[in-house]
């Protein structure tokens, strides 16, 4: 059945697409020298570690399904990474050039993505998919206040200084001056130590509020939280429908980029048509 | 080939009561309710409102508490018709500028001045803030009022600029901070006789932000078969994460002998909402203080998420959302609950609805069915007695708990040592101060 005589057979459906794979091996990792072993190739689970080859120190299992389940989200992540979506947390993703326009993209981006899990329901693998929008901070800190902001007002937020810049890494106390330069004095989340960072390496959270202000900040008069509302499905009257026929998009562009997804003796599929609510 | 999973739908929503003496004062709706029978409780004949405002604003705060008091088109006969009772203003009090710091001077004279049981409730005229910033009159106002035992409701520029139904949620809030209850559940909630929403790692601030450890507090708002909430309970000291199962005891050995001595009777049926999922060893944590304190109990452990992408959809609705009260059934006790989707007595909605993910764990044995749960959850949503909208998508047990997160991540650990200390902990915890 495709999905639009599904659609119409069916009222009720969810974002949840299911996965279908075949029988096959994965490999119990017995051996306590784990040194060279590709790390892409094997998840732990419930503190053992399985890989999707066969490796020397290791014999083949027949896996559980929460364990099948582990290894597809992992090898569904990577392969993402491998076509370029990149990473905003573990599960939200976006493409370059995915970027929606705003006339301030020297300060931030925003990109239509989504956000997906792989969960277990009745004995069944299922991609989850809900369409999101990603937003990014371009300007640093030393940026913000080229462009005119306080360095007394740059503070008391989030911020991300760390290379990767795929998540927050602390929290700014403070933006000081130190000749003609500022350093950003920073509460690491990690460990909770304050660390001094130079401030052209240390970018705000791009929160849409924290992305309002900070524009308001340098004179700047453009509504952030209306562009997400819109974005967003927001203002829309019919704003689920929208949101299920842009998942629909999603899951069919995914089906032919990433699917089937092979790994080891595995190939996964997915079907295209969502989860009928009976 | 089509997958399926298992739906259901509640039928009919959940009828209010409103009034504690006449059981036939029931409704589905708030409005309706609050304008046909009064509130549930009519023991409260004035409210002592103190104004807190810029001088520029007073003369629209205390307009806006006039027609409170003398009624509106939306709320006829104001005050006395819908909640019989009126509004007095006893003080007025200014500030400076819109800035925090003049907040903060004007909430500190007055609370070092004034005695918190000569005042009902605080009203507060605020610049409109976002929640997520710390250093603003909001967060700083309320602590500072909650910790001298000063209930507190904000007011902002949004308030006057959509006046039609503000008015109502602004005249629920006051008095449920004064102490009222404006309406229960009709029915009492099947096998439960003590429901609790729970959260026992809440970050703290120290200054507005995490100190060199970050130190967690722990809170407990108590409901009753009714969906009545009784009272707020929160861990005396901030504690560091591995002390978690400890303040997890001392919260619950605390809430349970207030709701003997309140109730006089022993719970036996206690049902636990927490937004997170249920660790293992909080779950032991909780039986054996069970075991300690009652012997004879059963206890449902409830987690209540609503930080997953999940979505159910209906194409037979006109905007193609899951209508409110349907669910889908993820596994045997767990299910996706829409509290925001269509329904026929809320016209305006806004985005997909967000659906909460329940899951049901129970121990010694079974006594409360998934389906029961959903019902409890839906009808527990109609329960904030700060808004009179019909739809509100969290239950009450959640919404409490997720109001004071906000505000433990932005006031200070000697906000929080005050706010509970016994003298100002008898004041607040009958109150939702934190609403």
């Amino acid at each position: 059945m495709s999905v639009t005589e599904v659609l119409a057979f069916y009222n009720r459906v969810g974002n949840l697409f299911k996965l279908t794979y075949n029988d096959g091996n994965l490999f119990l990792v017995t051996s306590d020298c784990t040194i060279g072993i590709d790390s892409n190739k094997v998840v732990i689970f419930n503190g053992r570690m399985y890989s999707y080859e066969r490796i020397p120190g290791s014999r083949p299992i027949k896996p559980e399904k929460d364990l099948l389940k582990s290894m597809i989200t992992k090898q569904f992540a990577l392969k993402l990474k491998n076509l370029g979506y990149r990473f905003k947390g573990k599960y939200r993703v976006y493409k370059e050039e995915a970027e929606v326009e705003n006339p301030y993209k020297d300060i931030f981006s925003i990109y239509r993505g989504f956000e997906f899990r792989i969960l277990l329901l009745n004995e069944d693998i299922y991609l989850c998919i809900d369409p999101k929008i990603i937003f990014k901070f371009n300007s640093s800190i030393k940026q913000l206040i080229e462009k005119g902001a306080n360095p007394n007002s740059l503070k008391d937020f989030s911020v991300s200084y760390s290379a990767e810049r795929e998540g927050i890494d602390g929290y700014l106390i403070e933006t000081a001056s130190i000749g003609e330069d500022f350093v950003c004095k920073i509460k690491n989340y990690r460990d909770f130590r304050e660390v001094e960072i130079s401030a052209d390496k240390v970018f705000p959270e791009p929160r849409p509020e924290l992305i309002q202000k900070l524009l308001n900040e340098i004179g700047v008069q453009y509504d952030v939280i209306g562009l997400q509302r819109k974005l967003s499905f927001l203002d829309s009257k019919t704003a689920s429908r929208d949101r299920l026929y842009k998942t629909l998009e999603i899951i069919k562009r995914l089906k032919s980029e990433v699917f089937p997804l092979k790994f080891g003796e595995f190939e996964v599929n997915i079907e295209e048509t969502p989860v009928v609510v009976r | 080939m089509i997958s399926y999973i298992n739906g259901n739908r509640i039928e009919q929503e959940p009828n209010l009561l409103f009034d504690k003496s006449d059981t036939s004062a029931v409704h589905p709706q708030v409005y309706w309710g609050l304008r046909k029978y009064g509130p549930y409780d009519k023991d409260i004949s004035d409210i002592r409102l103190v104004i807190m405002s810029p001088i520029e604003k007073m003369n629209n705060v205390k307009k806006l508490v006039d027609e409170l008091n003398s009624g509106t088109p939306i709320m006829p006969g104001g005050m006395p018709r819908f909640f019989r009772c009126k509004i007095e203003v006893i003080e007025e009090v200014y500030v400076e500028s819109m800035e925090t710091a003049s907040y903060e001077k004007s909430a500190f004279n007055f609370v070092n001045r004034a005695d918190p049981r000569d005042v009902d409730v605080v009203l507060v005229y605020i610049p409109k803030t976002s929640r997520f910033l710390s250093n603003t009159p909001y967060y700083r106002v309320k602590a500072i009022l909650a910790s001298e035992g000063y209930p507190s409701q904000m007011i902002t520029e949004n308030t006057f600029a959509n006046l039609k139904w503000s008015y109502l949620n602004l005249a629920s809030a006051i008095f449920s901070k004064a102490g009222g209850v404006p309406w229960v559940l009709e029915d009492e909630m099947k096998n439960v006789d003590m429901l609790l929403g729970i959260s026992i790692s809440s970050v703290i601030s120290k200054r507005n932000r995490a100190g060199n450890v970050p130190r967690y507090v722990g809170y407990v708002n108590v409901f009753d078969s009714f969906g009545k909430w009784m009272f707020f309970d929160g861990t005396a000291k901030p504690y560091e994460k591995s002390k978690r199962l400890e303040q997890l005891k001392e919260l619950l050995s605390a809430a349970i002998s207030r709701f003997k001595i309140e109730k006089k009777f022993d719970p036996k049926n206690i049902v636990i909402h927490y937004y997170k999922r249920w660790g293992e060893q909080e779950k032991q944590c909780v039986i054996d203080v069970l075991n300690d304190i009652l012997g004879d109990f059963n206890v449902a452990f409830i987690s209540i998420d609503d930080s997953h992408p999940l979505r159910l959809y209906d194409m037979a609705t006109p905007d193609g959302s899951i209508p409110r009260g349907c669910y889908a059934y993820l596994n045997k006790n767990e299910i996706l609950l829409s509290t925001t989707g269509y329904t026929e007595i809320a016209s305006r909605r806004m985005g997909t609805p967000k659906l909460l993910r329940i899951r049901l764990e129970q121990y010694p044995e079974e006594f409360i069915s998934i389906d029961d749960v959903a019902f409890q959850v839906l009808s527990l949503t109609k329960l904030n007695w700060a808004t009179v909208t019909p739809l509100v998508r969290e239950p009450v047990t959640l919404l409490f708990s997720r109001e004071i997160a906000y505000l433990t991540a932005a006031i200070s650990e000697q906000d929080w040592m005050s706010i509970t200390r016994p003298e100002v902990n008898v004041i607040l915890n009958k109150r939702p101060w934190f609403i």
